[in-house]
């Protein structure tokens, strides 16, 4: 859910259980060069993320694209959380042959 | 579940498509609608989708995974094989001093007379014994400059001291010279000729653009006497021995066609579309012989295109950069190239030891130091032994920072794969040896790229993919 404050300000706030930090961060990451930031949690236990675009007059335009980003970002992760330990396995496995030699 | 995901990375292709690639850099395209019961373990097993997906192991039924991930390894381990004998590549620089005075030098060229800044026979002489230091079985020895021919003796004493350092170690040695060939001469070829040395040149195009972007000191000529001088090296050296590379300025940047065409006149079987790097004149003099990224990008698909066509009429021509990225892409080779590799091959796969015995992680690193920032200096092979240049904390740290696997955005791209890092490029642009990917122009660059050749490889023309595999295998198609 969010909330637009001026033609380049709004308020975005994220329930915890459905969006984690690293999700937040890597869409703001992806998206700095466009706006200025601050991520705080509030009362109600919500990341409450508070950005301003540097372009005036797109604000409609960034939050489209930045819940878009999100979704992506989250589903990363997710993935990344079920699948990673096959992940590991494979390399494990490719680098098994030098592992206690003394290059 | 009825079958298994395997790790996977993604982008949306577009609106209704998405692009999925795996650790090996085996890719597919799937619907979006696709993706949604893909990643919910819905697909129906006997559908298309499945059956594709299945093929590029990014799924696997329950029964089998243990084999997959057998396979998987092996392919990944391929991938990274070129981390298996450290350091190949060894550029050396007999001479700063230059007698070209080319737009965009790279490397602040110092005067045809400044002899100070010529490599001595001590400084050579160790250069070499750090060079067999190297626990890699294949050395390639790569003459730099400046104009290396302008100090021709101690190539000659490096190839002989090489030569003789080799009755012992039995490495795979090569020599190459990086030359304008405004310089050579036939006593010179015949030495060439008995050490098997290549040549490698630079040929920005057409006479005109050619003496526009490198004219010499003391003429504005010098396509005719390049052209002279291929002739000569082709009569004592052999049709092929000579390779060129271009760079791309303002002056060509629109006109990438003719320099193609150029290519194809002289004989070459391979051209390599560069870009400029921002360091030196190059950087100092961008708003005369610059351009945006953009541009290079747009007016590089239309001359891979004109490539791919001449290639469709009957004329075998690689594209240098192309090649590499769809080796990356269709294969589970590594290219050895040292600018696309994760971690980078900055020190690891490739060094370059400058005229007074510094030593740095790459050219660009040296181009640096000649800007005055020592960023990049290893150390020197007068003071510092090898363990003390190739196995430091510095490189080490270096490199941990120039794995793509665990670098912002890069750790998530659907292309890491096909990529690599190039840390003394983002310090140039970014002053960040780790960067920002949205500032970057060398991931815009790499991106769109890979982005193209993707997309004409999705067409899935069959005399489009015999090109590009032809480029692959580097046998014509004829063959």
């Amino acid at each position: 859910m969010n909330n637009k404050i001026s033609d380049n300000r709004c308020i975005f706030r994220f329930n915890k259980d459905i969006y984690c930090k690293e999700a937040i961060l890597n869409t703001l990451y992806r998206l700095l060069e466009k706006c200025y930031f601050e991520l705080n949690i509030n009362n109600k236990n919500e990341y409450e993320l508070v950005i301003d675009i540097k372009e005036i007059g797109n604000i409609e335009v960034f939050k489209k694209e930045f819940n878009n980003e999100l979704i992506d970002q989250q589903l990363r992760i997710d993935i990344e959380n079920k699948y990673t330990h096959i992940r590991n396995l494979i390399i494990e496995k490719a680098f098994l042959p030098i592992k206690d030699k003394n290059i | 579940m009825s079958y298994q995901i395997l790790p996977f990375r993604y982008n949306r292709y577009n609106d209704d498509t998405m692009f999925l690639s795996n650790e090996v850099g085996e890719y597919c395209f799937i619907s979006k609608y696709d993706f949604e019961k893909y990643i919910n373990c819905l697909l129906d097993k006997n559908s298309n989708t499945f059956k594709n997906l299945k093929s590029k192991y990014l799924l696997v039924d329950n029964e089998d995974i243990d084999s997959v991930v057998g396979l998987l390894s092996i392919k990944y381990r391929t991938k990274k094989s070129y981390l298996n004998d450290f350091t190949s590549l060894h550029m050396v620089v007999p001479t700063q001093r230059c007698n070209s005075n080319c737009i965009y030098c790279q490397v602040s060229k110092k005067n045809i007379n400044e002899t100070k800044y010529d490599m001595n026979k001590n400084t050579a002489r160790n250069v070499v014994d750090c060079i067999f230091k190297s626990p890699s079985k294949m050395i390639k020895i790569e003459f730099q400059g400046g104009e290396p021919l302008l100090n021709f003796s101690i190539i000659k004493y490096i190839i002989e001291y090489a030569e003789w350092k080799n009755i012992i170690k039995q490495k795979d040695i090569e020599f190459i010279i990086c030359t304008n060939l405004t310089l050579i001469n036939e006593k010179m070829l015949k030495y060439l000729k008995k050490h098997n040395v290549f040549i490698s040149t630079s040929l920005d195009g057409s006479k005109e653009i050619h003496n526009k972007n490198r004219p010499l000191l003391d003429s504005n000529n010098s396509y005719d006497l390049l052209m002279q001088s291929i002739e000569l090296c082709k009569k004592y050296l052999g049709e092929y021995s000579v390779s060129a590379l271009m760079t791309t300025s303002s002056y060509n940047v629109n006109n990438l066609n003719v320099v193609v065409d150029e290519y194809k006149k002289l004989g070459f079987n391979a051209i390599f579309i560069r870009s400029l790097n921002p360091y030196g004149l190059a950087k100092q003099n961008k708003d005369q012989i610059g351009y945006n990224i953009e541009q290079f990008i747009d007016n590089y698909k239309k001359v891979l295109d004109y490539i791919v066509n001449i290639n469709r009429n009957g004329y075998y021509l690689i594209e240098g950069y192309a090649s590499i990225l769809l080796t990356r892409i269709l294969t589970p080779f590594s290219t050895g190239f040292v600018d696309l590799q994760s971690p980078s091959g900055i020190g690891i796969s490739g060094v370059i030891y400058n005229y007074n015995g510094n030593v740095y992680v790459s050219d660009e690193g040296r181009m640096l130091s000649a800007m005055g920032d020592e960023k990049f200096y290893m150390g020197n092979v007068n003071q510092n032994n090898y363990n003390e240049l190739f196995n430091s904390e510095y490189l080490k740290s270096l490199i941990k920072m120039s794995c793509l696997e665990s670098l912002p955005e890069c750790s998530y791209c659907a292309y890491q794969t096909y990529c690599g890092a190039d840390p003394v490029r983002n310090y140039s642009e970014q002053k960040d040896i780790i960067g920002r990917r949205s500032k970057s122009d060398i991931c815009y660059k790499n991106k769109s790229i890979i982005k193209y050749l993707l997309e004409l490889l999705k067409i899935n023309n069959n005399s489009i993919n015999n090109v590009f595999w032809s480029w692959i295998t580097r046998k014509p198609i004829n063959n």
